[in-house]
């Protein structure tokens, strides 16, 4: 591990114009950032043309709202090829509850290509990897240890863990009866995202599920401040670390539509939390995945 | 994981162990998260050192990302459909149980979830003649229970009456399938983790049967052993249910059988409205739920049921389907067959 390659050099020595550092044209498109959020999904992100620097963005929402679904509409989107109207590019699955399924991702990518080989589908999943974590503090050295990965691969553009909250009782218990306790190993993982992500430009989806009930109960949650947004009506308690909450740059509501019971209509609210810029959309979930409305 | 101590990794000596901790190293995040040159001045250990201890332990204790292609390739080969035995409910299911997820049956009292169960238990030992584990925590079943849907699928009786002289030491299709279901019951949430870790050790040093391979593992009910530890103030209920419900997925995955669990339901606090008991962290853990109601303005006979799809990770939800629970496992013979050799 040579202390030069650290990137932060790099970046400087790019900035300053050093000869004979830089390292071949993976590292110009490092340096350069990686494709726009529209890229990755032109519907939802309309207005960010600019190249990721670094973002990070949470999914919210309770169970059967499609989140799992727009993940497997985003990862299509990046590993498909550019001949198809994919990014081609490389993306990185974190799994921290066994709920990936990659015969689903397989059936949305063989709605989407104009030919389902199985050539072509391999070579779509050729681009994507998937990492299996069993509590927070190994998907702490997990992050840790994807740092060389990130180094090696230039096209990755898209990072997703499915979900945040999924070791959230777990480690509540474990850390007894300080709060700190309880939360600092999620605190550091949002401290690394945040790092590696703005090192590395990277997009980062996370889910979080809704896991508190909307009425007040202290006795399920931290007596945090609730949801003060009264505009949109969304099922949002804020339960993780404040860690986490400060590096979300994007909150992205999610909620099924229609009581009737065989609707399969979903919608959206898109929040950018620095403009606090509200969108709504709408889409269905079809056999080729998510469709936006 | 956690605490660094000799032994633990190639090149973590004792002395190692002790400069690290006088220097408030003590775990392997507080190692991996260091700065290796700061921790190397302040305790005289090479930098060289530091860093390839860092590179093992990282090596040792997190996780490996797997290409898609080559998990797309074992997963493909490994996971199976299992019909239900149901054939309804195959319907609603896409085919049926798939291996590796978790599929959840709600339903309220005498709704048929444990009826369904039985039979999936019937039909996977004795028509897919594979291996089923039967975790039992309500007392639901019995044997004459299962002997009765197994006789209700043998239309020989000829093949009934062999096994019933044999005593079930014969070759009979009926005794094959019996034995081919294990039971286990467990009580309270300690009890079933017991039971899920022991399997997975019995696994892992492969301790295999003759009769076939497991394929299916039935949880009935998971309410009963958690419902107790929720509730009130305590975290520690909600944990244990989160550890309960990542074993049983850790099961599915590992060692691909298709586990099935069933659940309560309750009402609503605020809405009055019926919905599946174990709160909303539970509701993420199965991949696929179906919900077993009475059906309503049904005919005289209270046999029918409507199973509904409220979850599902390929399937749009909502879709229904009519079962009729009455004629399975219903003995076509005399009464007299009912607890004979039990």
């Amino acid at each position: 591990m040579q202390r030069l390659s650290r990137p932060k050099a790099l970046t400087f020595a790019h900035v300053v114009g050093l000869p004979g550092v830089a390292q071949g044209p993976q590292l110009l498109a490092r340096l350069e950032g990686r494709s726009s959020l529209k890229e990755i999904e032109p519907h939802l992100f309309a207005d960010e043309d600019s190249p990721v620097h670094g973002e990070i963005l949470e999914f919210h929402g309770p169970e059967g709202t499609g989140k799992t679904e727009m993940l497997y509409h985003l990862t299509a989107r990046c590993i498909l090829p550019k001949s198809e109207g994919g990014l081609g590019g490389e993306v990185l699955f974190i799994d921290t509850d066994y709920h990936f399924d990659i015969l689903r991702l397989v059936t949305v990518l063989e709605h989407r290509l104009s030919e389902s080989s199985e050539e072509a589908i391999k070579h779509c999943l050729g681009r994507f990897f998937l990492v299996y974590c069993s509590s927070s503090t190994q998907l702490l050295l997990t992050l840790y240890s994807l740092e060389t990965m990130f180094c090696s691969h230039p096209s990755l553009c898209l990072l997703i863990l499915d979900s945040l909250s999924a070791f959230y009782w777990i480690d509540r218990v474990n850390g007894g009866e300080s709060v700190n306790l309880q939360e600092s190993t999620l605190k550091k993982c949002s401290q690394l995202l945040e790092k590696l992500v703005n090192e590395y430009r990277l997009a980062l989806f996370a889910t979080t599920q809704s896991i508190m009930q909307k009425t007040s109960n202290s006795a399920e949650g931290p007596s945090c401040a609730f949801n003060r947004q009264s505009d949109v009506d969304v099922d949002y308690r804020p339960y993780l670390c404040k860690a986490w909450q400060q590096v979300v740059k994007h909150r992205i509501f999610f909620s099924k539509q229609g009581d009737s019971k065989t609707s399969n209509q979903f919608s959206l609210v898109s929040r950018h939390l620095k403009s606090n810029n509200l969108k709504k959309h709408f889409f269905i979930i079809g056999e080729s995945g998510v469709e936006f409305c | 994981m956690g605490v660094l101590r000799p032994g633990l990794c190639p090149g973590l000596t004792q002395d190692m162990v002790q400069l690290l901790r006088s220097r408030g190293i003590k775990t392997v995040v507080d190692l991996v998260s260091a700065d290796l040159e700061e921790v190397a001045q302040k305790c005289g250990v090479s930098y060289k050192a530091l860093v390839a201890l860092r590179r093992v332990l990282l090596a040792q204790f997190s996780a490996f990302p797997f290409n898609g292609a080559d998990l797309y390739e074992e997963l493909k080969t490994s996971t199976a459909i299992l019909s239900t035995g149901i054939a309804s409910l195959d319907k609603l299911l896409d085919a049926g149980l798939y291996t590796g997820e978790v599929t959840e049956i709600v339903g309220g009292p005498g709704s048929g979830k444990t009826q369904v169960c039985l039979c999936v238990a019937a039909h996977v030992a004795h028509g897919l003649q594979q291996n089923v584990l039967y975790i039992d925590s309500n007392g639901g079943l019995t044997a004459s229970r299962i002997l009765q849907l197994l006789q209700a699928r043998t239309p020989d009786e000829g093949e009934q009456v062999e096994s019933r002289r044999a005593g079930f030491l014969g070759g009979s299709d009926t005794a094959g399938a019996l034995q081919r279901i294990q039971v286990v019951r467990a009580f309270d949430i300690f009890q079933m983790l017991d039971v899920l870790q022991d399997l997975q050790g019995a696994v892992s040093q492969q301790v295999s049967s003759s009769s076939g391979t497991l394929k299916v593992v039935v949880v009935d009910s998971v309410t009963a052993v958690v419902a107790p530890l929720l509730g009130g103030q305590q975290r520690e209920g909600l944990a244990l249910m989160m550890q309960l419900a990542r074993e049983l997925k850790t099961l599915a995955r590992d060692l691909s059988v298709a586990l099935v669990v069933t659940n309560h339901m309750t009402r609503d606090r605020d809405s009055g409205q019926l919905k599946p008991a174990l709160g909303r962290s539970w509701s993420f853990v199965p991949s696929t739920r179906l919900l077993l109601d009475t059906s309503q303005g049904a005919g005289a006979s209270g046999s029918w049921r409507v199973a509904c799809l409220t979850k599902s990770p390929r399937l749009p939800t909502g879709f229904q389907e009519m079962v009729d629970i009455g004629t399975w496992g219903t003995p076509v013979q005399s009464p007299t067959l009912q607890g004979d050799h039990m």
